[in-house]
């Protein structure tokens, strides 16, 4: 639009010059609040976070400590297990109600789906977990189920283990998963699959070679995305896992609460951090700019 | 324009909940702290019953008669945290720290967090109910045993012992232990050992041999108070190292809980905060309920936690005295804990303890 | 619309995926069927199956002040943490779409950051930032924390349906006179009100149902409802917390069934 501005040495552009949008200067006044926050809420913890690691004047020996810890490194791969777990079968669950809410004509599938994918949104935290717990436990409605159709004669230990806590997350983070992913599929043009239909494709074909290589992007960036907000779980790993399956979170509740080790927790959280950060952009790498973009609008 | 309205809409309606539910909500956050004085009174606690315990045998009364105002905070599990924080702030909010338990209390106070008691108000405490209830810092309060508690409907036998407990061998059955309360489950580990808690030679290789023994049996390993009894409850453990007065919880329900007191004697203190704001107030407190024996024996009722105040056991009726780690029958059979040898030996202990609960 | 016959395969296909999006809806559906089912009972304590029956919980949840004083301090500091975050999430907007300031694409991004973080490192380190500057335990602090965690709905919602416009519509407003502020007012952002409304209630949920950091950042006055939740769950099960999930998800049902419902079907019907 402004490719006409006549620019000064300096690239910008003469305050004669009308443009539909604000200067750099109004925005930057726009921008102030939002900035003032990033200072506050983003810089300002980080910054103290590693104080906290490095205080004492110890060295690497807390971050050393998360790695070498057993506690701390059974949390260590109990959390990127699962949560690599967790976001495979958030994207194909979320995929596959994505998709059947982008493709589908029945209303009542529909409206039934949508309720489905909202309502460990708007479920609440504590009581989602808890209402998975007492799914779980060993009296509980599953165990008396398989009881009663005489498929096992103990109850099964489901409550604290790696299948609660995966169970949990994914549970929490289903509505995330399947509403990117239909922000991505609304992009495809139902036209493709009728084209590819007429050419003789059968829809498994049409779907594995025509639509999948246009949503594989922004699938792996939400599979991304769900690995990376899984990592930081806090409720869910402490409630349906314990301390038997526990996370990062957990150890990082203990230090605090119980161990009184404050330093130890601010490396811990570090350790956090650095993982989603290595996962997130391992994942702008292979999926590209153009994934995040279809994501976004 | 036209289009303005429906963000207009909610931009009033917003304004107006808010007013609404500002007037309706009932306190603000933070305090009010009064200058010093004894007009006021705030008591850190647990929550839930255990509060509604506290303010009417103990609170209510008190307020009657003294005329000062009571006021109870609800901070379960985190008072050691809290405090911290406050006392670096240097803006204490609170004045008595109620029950805390007996390992954190020690720990408090070795880190500055909760007062030596004022000689005057020492003197007279441990008049009244003997040196045993009394610490430098508080008097021991609601006291509780960490008991067996069985679940027959399971159709496990009960262990017997702490260490029939501790042997999966001899005794078959998932077990619920506590996952998170160190001091305790050491004192445990140690009688299961057949060393004595109160010896200066304790071996603790030896007593985490016994940890490791029932870790395969074990399928909880709780760290909250309601957990002890949901546990049991919903099937997930046939038999558990609980608190007395949940275990007495899942009596009064109906279930069919068995109690062996062949356990470790947990007391709770009750102590000043560091920089207590309510000073006067505080020491005033402490003095009425050391001296209220039915008041304590009322708390000791809702409860089943035991009180300091022998006079109490006397005051109430007998089933309910049964229930208490400080009655004579369950006090006897209760190993005490170590707290000298467990602050002594904290990072061992508790790393120890770890590994073996959530190590590899 | 299909003018071949059906082949085996598909029809496989089919069943297969319809088997799959069943499965996957019992599952999702599951907890909250329990939570409703169990909201009913009487019994002391939470237990399967419940032996007795009745409304008793939901009398509990909304007459005693030990629940409805969290809910409404929850309500309360949703709705203010919402606004805070919709006007600065506003101004951001502004900034990033309608300005030529530099780096504004990056500023969007660092928007969106405080969605990410894990949240468990997060509330760690906003502890100890609380703590070093006497917010913690302060009810602005909480505020400003959710709305902290609500900008990035806002931004992401908004900036969304920001770029979807046309803005050759504020150009015509400008060339007829307007300026750019009253081109926007009067024109952009009525356009763009279903979006904020939709951002509003999403960062509202999430200030609604936030567990995590009132356990880090919160204090003895900041009971919310999540707070009161998981003291229960922890201290002492008070059975009303199924009533309380049953109501949330009654909620959910009917505000997403009935304008889903009653709106028409899509066009490549």
């Amino acid at each position: 639009m402004s490719s006409t501005r006549a620019h000064d040495a300096k690239g910008a552009t003469r305050s004669s010059g009308w443009h539909p949008h604000l200067g750099p200067w109004q925005g930057l006044l726009f921008a102030a609040p939002v900035l003032a926050a990033i200072a506050f809420f983003v810089v300002y913890p980080l910054v103290q976070l590693f104080i906290q690691a490095f205080s004492d004047g110890a060295g690497l020996e807390r971050f050393a400590e998360v790695f070498t810890n057993p506690v701390s490194v059974r949390a260590l791969t109990t959390t990127i297990v699962d949560s690599l777990i967790v976001a495979l079968i958030a994207v194909l669950a979320g995929g596959l109600i994505a998709w059947t809410l982008h493709a589908t004509t029945r209303r009542w599938l529909r409206v039934l789906t949508w309720i489905a994918l909202l309502i460990p949104f708007t479920m609440g935290t504590i009581v989602k977990n808890y209402s998975i717990l007492l799914l779980l436990v060993a009296n509980g409605p599953i165990n008396s189920a398989l009881l009663g159709l005489g498929v096992i004669d103990q109850p099964l230990q489901l409550l604290y283990t790696p299948i609660a806590v995966v169970y949990g997350i994914a549970y929490s983070l289903l509505p995330y998963a399947g509403l990117t992913l239909f922000s991505v599929f609304s992009h495809v043009d139902h036209n493709l699959i009728a084209s590819a239909k007429v050419l003789g494709a059968t829809r498994m074909t049409a779907l594995r070679t025509v639509i999948f290589p246009i949503v594989r992007g922004g699938m792996l960036t939400t599979a991304a995305l769900i690995f990376v907000l899984s990592l930081g779980f806090y409720v869910t790993p402490v409630l349906l896992g314990g301390l038997r399956s526990p996370f990062l979170a957990t150890v990082i509740n203990q230090q605090i609460f119980t161990l009184y080790d404050f330093p130890g927790a601010s490396a811990t959280a570090i350790v956090v951090l650095l993982i989603a950060l290595v996962a997130l952009g391992a994942a702008i790498l292979a999926g590209g700019r153009n994934a995040g973009r279809q994501m976004l609008r | 324009m036209r289009n303005i309205r429906p963000l207009a809409t909610i931009g009033a309606l917003s304004v107006a909940l808010i007013a609404m539910t500002g007037c309706a909500g009932g306190s603000d956050a933070g305090s009010d702290s009064a200058a010093g004085g004894d007009d006021k009174l705030v008591i850190a606690s647990w929550g839930g019953a255990f509060t509604e315990a506290t303010r009417t045998n103990l609170a209510e009364p008190f307020e009657e008669e003294t005329g000062i105002k009571v006021e109870i905070v609800d901070v379960p599990g985190t008072q050691v945290t809290q405090m911290q924080q406050m006392v670096d702030a240097g803006d204490v909010q609170w004045d008595v720290m109620d029950s805390l338990g007996a390992a954190d209390a020690f720990y408090m106070y070795q880190e500055g967090l909760i007062q030596e008691l004022p000689a005057e108000l020492a003197t007279s405490l441990t008049e009244t109910l003997g040196e045993e209830k009394m610490s430098e810092f508080g008097f021991t309060f609601a006291n509780l045993g960490y008991v067996i508690a069985c679940n027959n409907a399971s159709g496990k036998e009960c262990p017997d012992s702490l260490e029939g407990f501790f042997d999966p061998a001899a005794f078959p059955g998932n077990r619920e232990i506590p996952g998170e309360y160190y001091s305790q489950l050491a004192a445990a580990l140690v009688a299961a050992s057949g060393q004595d808690t109160m010896s200066d030679d304790i071996d603790l290789d030896a007593a985490l041999a016994q940890l490791s023994q029932v870790e395969p049996a074990t399928t909880v390993w709780y760290t909250s108070g309601d957990q002890q009894e949901q546990v049991l409850r919903q099937g997930e453990a046939d038999f558990g190292l609980i608190y007395s007065g949940r275990a007495y919880n899942l009596v009064d329900e109906g279930l069919d809980i068995e109690v062996n007191w062949s356990g470790v004697y947990d007391p709770g203190y009750t102590a000043i905060a560091t920089d207590a704001p309510h000073q006067a107030a505080a020491e005033k407190f402490m003095q009425w309920v050391a001296e209220h024996p039915e008041a304590q024996a009322g708390f000791a009722e809702d409860m089943s936690y035991g009180v300091p105040n022998a006079e109490a056991l006397e005051v109430m009726p007998k089933e309910a005295a049964e229930r208490l780690a400080d009655y004579p029958a369950n006090f006897e059979k209760l190993v005490q804990q170590n707290f000298t040898w467990y602050l002594a030996n904290k990072d061992a202990i508790d790393n120890g303890i770890r590994n073996i609960v959530q190590g590899g | 619309m299909a003018t071949q016959p059906v082949r085996p395969s598909e029809r496989v296909f089919s069943i297969l995926t319809g088997i799959a999006i069943g499965a996957i809806i019992v599952i999702v559906l599951a907890p909250a069927v329990l939570a409703v089912v169990l909201s009913f009972s009487t019994d002391s304590a939470i237990s399967f199956p419940p032996k007795n029956w009745g409304f008793d919980r939901y009398v509990d949840f909304f007459t005693s002040p030990q629940w409805t004083d969290p809910l409404f301090l929850s309500i309360r500091l949703g709705l203010m943490s919402a606004l805070l975050a919709l006007i600065v999430g506003l101004a951001t907007l502004i900034a990033v779409h309608r300005s030529r300031l530099p780096f504004r694409g990056g500023i969007e991004t660092l928007s969106l950051v405080s969605l990410v973080l894990p949240v468990s490192a997060y509330a760690v380190a906003m502890f100890v930032v609380y703590s070093a500057t006497g917010l913690r335990g302060t009810e602005i602090g909480i505020i400003m924390m959710y709305a902290m965690l609500g900008l990035p709905m806002v931004v992401l919602i908004g900036g969304t349906a920001i770029r979807q416009l046309n803005g050759d519509v504020e150009l015509v407003a400008n060339v007829l006179g307007a300026s750019k502020f009253r081109a926007w007012g009067g024109l952009t952002f009525p356009m763009l009100a279903p979006a904020f409304i939709a951002a509003f209630a999403a960062a509202f949920q999430l200030a609604f149902e936030e567990a995590v950091f009132i356990d880090f950042l919160g204090g003895p006055g900041l009971k919310t409802l999540p707070k009161a939740i998981s003291d229960s769950v922890r201290y002492g099960s008070d059975p009303v917390i199924t009533a309380i999930a049953a109501t949330l998800v009654i909620i959910t049902t009917v505000f997403v069934a009935i304008p889903l419902g009653v709106a028409r079907g899509r066009k490549h019907d």
